[in-house]
């Protein structure tokens, strides 16, 4: 039953269906009842639902952008709950928009008191079927399987029969639409598998059998309206319930192929053909070529038709381009077309007839044999240009055409024209043992060069060589800062150790060792590294202020040494 | 000292002997080998792959060898067979091309399409998992390792000075091969394989016969496998299919 109706044509595609969320229910169940408008506002007339009491009604629009179109849907959702038993009619309600009527189509709800026993196979079901169950060998035909659910489910596997007296292609892509069934809505998900009997008798093509998990709501039913955001899945409120579900065996009947009652030699092509030629000049001259096309176009075997006989006059030699294939599984199996081209270069003048070109096939729905014919060809072919007859030698490229810059040549894609293995590998080495390396030895490998290093830190460690001269000459600086602080340090040593502790700090920043440096080499190591300006000019003052007073013997009072020993801490701390 | 004299002989002849039985093996192996390849060239397909699965199972791990069983039983008709073989080859010898063609074309002829779940972002993050086999990459860790560490000690040699960005690419190199051959060890050790060896095989629900039929597997089909039961095993087929097969149907790679 269809649940819905379209009126035709209206400037605005107006369209009105109707769709329940059930067919079959008890005298205590709601029913919803859904009503979609497609591009209009309009109010329902339900005045004609007499079998139900409407308990409530609400609405809903939303808005659609597809391909630059815009379309507003408008809904109307009614709760129903039956007033009687038997076979109940929500009858086709009525809308009125812009002066123009539209109805949708009755539905019927069996209300009775026990619940409905096949309630899963109304729930989700399967179907499988053929496009033809009569075929001739050779001749494809389609094989749907149609999933239908009307639920929630999850984890669907479907085991397809093994197809055994068939030539199995499978489409694609599945396809995945939505159905109104008995005024039910359900989601359809299909499999098309194109087949192609490989000999005559009666066979049965074995269930297809699916294994998918229905998604159970827990605990009784509530009409909350929040039960069906908290009743889900993500909640933990459903179970799985594991279905197993098989179509029905289908019988086909195999028709062997009649006898040939032609003289043309039967091509092999089961289906519906047509066939079409055209040439691509009628005028050409000697060395010259022209483009014969051939098109076969229709539904079968296609791909596997073979090059037709062409009978090509003395004068003409006739070269090969591979065939070009534009063949696509779809709904009706194989379908497309098969294009041959043949290069006919001219070796002599004169006028040539190409005679018809016959393909023989069977077809299908006629359930005869039939004769496709191609027009005779006329080619005037002039003498050459050049003196003397030219050696053809024609070189043709992948579209049949010829370059003329260039002696003729033919070039072909190079294809498998056998399939085999490779052969043995004979050499000695194959008894040889090559395990791989193993994780122990990968682990072992890994770990001895850091254990190498570590071993050799800690014996430069030992030996005391393990510091760096950086660190060396900071705890130089350190030692020689220690001693100056010193009280009752005579003046002289004091002075030489906060020279050494100065040296030594701005040494370790260049990471070298050594004794004294310059002002100017002061200055280089530390602009290297990095240092401000200011720390640097500090830093030349305090040496030049050290190795003046060392130098030149002036007595060195108590706060004079305090502030000289102060300003070296503070400037080897920044230098640090 | 005579007594040491008597242990260093007793020794020595124990060594010969083990050496001489290591070298006959070897040898006898080696004929093997060779009459497989004989037997094969003159046609005798399955003499030929089961010598040639005798060598292996004396301990001879080598990709030729398994090419070669392979090969017989393609030869032989035995399509599961060739597989398992081949698939064991690839283990070893990833890019062989020869290896590669063969492989190929006997999957073209099995009945069972599997789909290659593998995201192809990942085959790009990961290419060197593609490109390279798993020898070399482990190769490749240590290599870059050792120039590492290499590099390290030079530069505890020389001052201590700090690592450099040469030293941390190094580093980083070494760490990435590490981690791929450690997940590499890790798959072979954990995520097993096999392959069907019969013509045909329910997978069922469960571990008896009369468990619901789920799918049919057919020779040479490569499957994962998660458990093994009460001589059944379950498998895992292009991620999505899952059930029991019984252990004799199927052989791990």
């Amino acid at each position: 039953m269809l649940g819905f109706l379209l009126i035709p044509a209206s400037a605005f595609a107006v369209s009105v269906k109707a769709r329940v969320d059930k067919t079959q229910m008890t005298p205590d169940d709601i029913l919803t009842l859904t009503v979609s408008i497609s591009d209009a506002d309009a109010e329902v007339d339900t005045s004609g639902i007499k079998d139900f009491r409407i308990l409530s009604h609400s609405t809903g629009s939303s808005f659609q952008w597809i391909n630059g179109k815009s379309s507003h849907e408008y809904t109307h959702n009614y709760s129903l709950s039956p007033l009687k038993k038997g076979h109940l009619i929500i009858p086709a309600l009525t809308l009125d928009d812009k002066g123009s009527s539209y109805h949708t189509e009755p539905i019927t709800i069996l209300v009775q008191d026990s619940p409905v026993s096949d309630k899963d196979s109304r729930d989700i079901f399967v179907q499988a079927r053929v496009n033809d169950d009569l075929p001739y060998v050779g001749q494809q035909i389609v094989y749907v399987f149609s999933l239908y659910y009307g639920i929630q489910i999850t984890n669907p596997s479907l085991q397809v029969p093994d197809f055994k007296d068939f030539m199995v292609k499978e489409t694609d892509k599945d396809t995945n639409v939505t159905k109104l069934i008995g005024g039910r809505e359900y989601n359809v998900i299909e499999r098309r598998i194109v087949l192609v009997p490989l000999k005559d008798g009666t066979v049965e093509i074995p269930p297809s059998v699916l294994t998918c998990d229905k998604v159970v709501k827990q605990g009784t039913q509530r009409r909350d309206p929040m039960d069906s955001f908290f009743g889900n899945s993500f909640f933990g409120r459903s179970r799985l319930e594991r279905k197993v579900l098989r179509t029905n065996p289908i019988p086909i009947r195999i028709n062997p192929l009649p006898a040939n009652p032609h003289d043309v030699e039967f091509s092999g092509l089961v289906g519906q053909m047509t066939l079409s030629a055209a040439m691509e000049n009628h005028d050409i001259k000697v060395g010259d070529s022209t483009t014969l096309t051939l098109t076969l176009d229709g539904i079968g075997n296609i791909m596997d038709v073979e090059e037709p006989k062409i009978n090509v006059p003395d004068g003409l030699k006739m070269y090969r381009d591979n065939p070009q294939e534009d063949v696509t599984i779809g709904r009706k199996g194989y379908a497309g077309k098969k294009i041959f081209r043949l290069a006919l270069v001219a070796i002599k003048d004169g006028t040539f007839t190409i005679p018809p070109i016959t393909v023989n096939y069977f077809d299908v729905e006629k359930g005869q044999y039939q004769i496709l014919v191609t027009p005779a060809f006329e080619l005037d072919v002039a003498p050459s240009d050049q003196s003397g007859e030219r050696q053809v030698a024609p070189l043709i490229n992948e579209e049949g055409t010829q370059d003329k810059d260039r002696p003729l040549r033919i070039k072909k894609k190079v294809e498998y024209t056998g399939h085999d293995i490779l052969p043995l590998k004979e050499s000695l080495d194959g008894v040889e043992n090559r395990p791989g390396m193993s994780l122990a030895m990968f682990i072992l490998l890994l770990i001895l060069p850091a254990l190498g290093a570590g071993g050799l830190k800690a014996i430069l460690l030992y030996t005391g060589r393990g510091k760096s001269q950086a660190s060396l000459m900071v705890r130089r600086a350190e030692k020689a800062l220690k001693s100056a602080g010193k009280s009752g340090t005579p003046e002289d040593e004091f002075l030489s150790a906060l020279y050494r502790a100065f040296i030594s700090m701005v040494l370790s920043r260049g990471g070298m060792v050594g004794e004294t440096l310059t002002t100017a080499e002061v200055r280089n190591i530390l602009t290297k590294a990095n240092l401000k300006q200011e720390d640097i000019h500090e830093a030349e003052d305090l040496l030049n202020r050290i190795e003046s007073i060392r130098f030149s013997g002036g007595a060195l009072n108590d706060a004079t040494r305090k502030e000289l020993m102060d300003k070296t801490r503070q400037t080897i701390r920044r230098i640090r | 000292m005579m007594i040491g004299m008597r242990r260093l002989t007793v020794l020595g002849m124990m060594s010969l002997m083990i050496f001489v039985h290591a070298g006959a093996q070897a040898s006898e192996a080696a004929r093997e080998y060779l009459e497989g390849i004989q037997l094969y060239n003159q046609g005798h397909y399955e003499k030929a792959a089961t010598l040639f699965e005798t060598v292996a199972e004396k301990g001879v791990i080598n990709g030729k060898l398994y090419y070669n069983a392979g090969n017989a039983w393609f030869k032989e008709g035995n399509i599961g067979r060739a597989m398992l073989w081949y698939e064991r080859a690839l283990n070893i010898m990833p890019h062989d091309p020869d290896l590669r063609y063969n492989h190929d074309y006997v999957t073209g002829l099995l009945k069972d399409k599997s789909e290659d779940k593998t995201s192809p972002v990942f085959k790009v993050l990961f290419f060197w998992k593609e490109m390279l086999n798993k020898n070399i990459i482990r190769w490749l860790a240590l290599g870059f390792f050792l120039i590492f560490w290499v590099r390290v000690v030079i530069g505890m040699l020389n001052s201590g000075r700090s690592m450099k960005l040469i030293d941390w690419l190094f580093l980083s190199l070494a760490l990435v091969f590490t981690f791929t051959s450690f997940n590499d060890f890790y798959n072979a050790r954990f995520n097993e394989h096999a392959i069907v060896l019969v013509e045909s095989v329910s997978v069922r629900s469960g571990l008896t016969e009369e468990s619901t039929e789920l799918f049919v597997l057919h020779s040479g089909t490569r499957v994962g496998v998660d458990d093994e039961l009460r001589g059944y095993v379950k498998i895992r087929f292009s991620d999505d299919k899952i059930g029991w097969i019984k252990r004799e149907d199927i052989e791990i790679i």
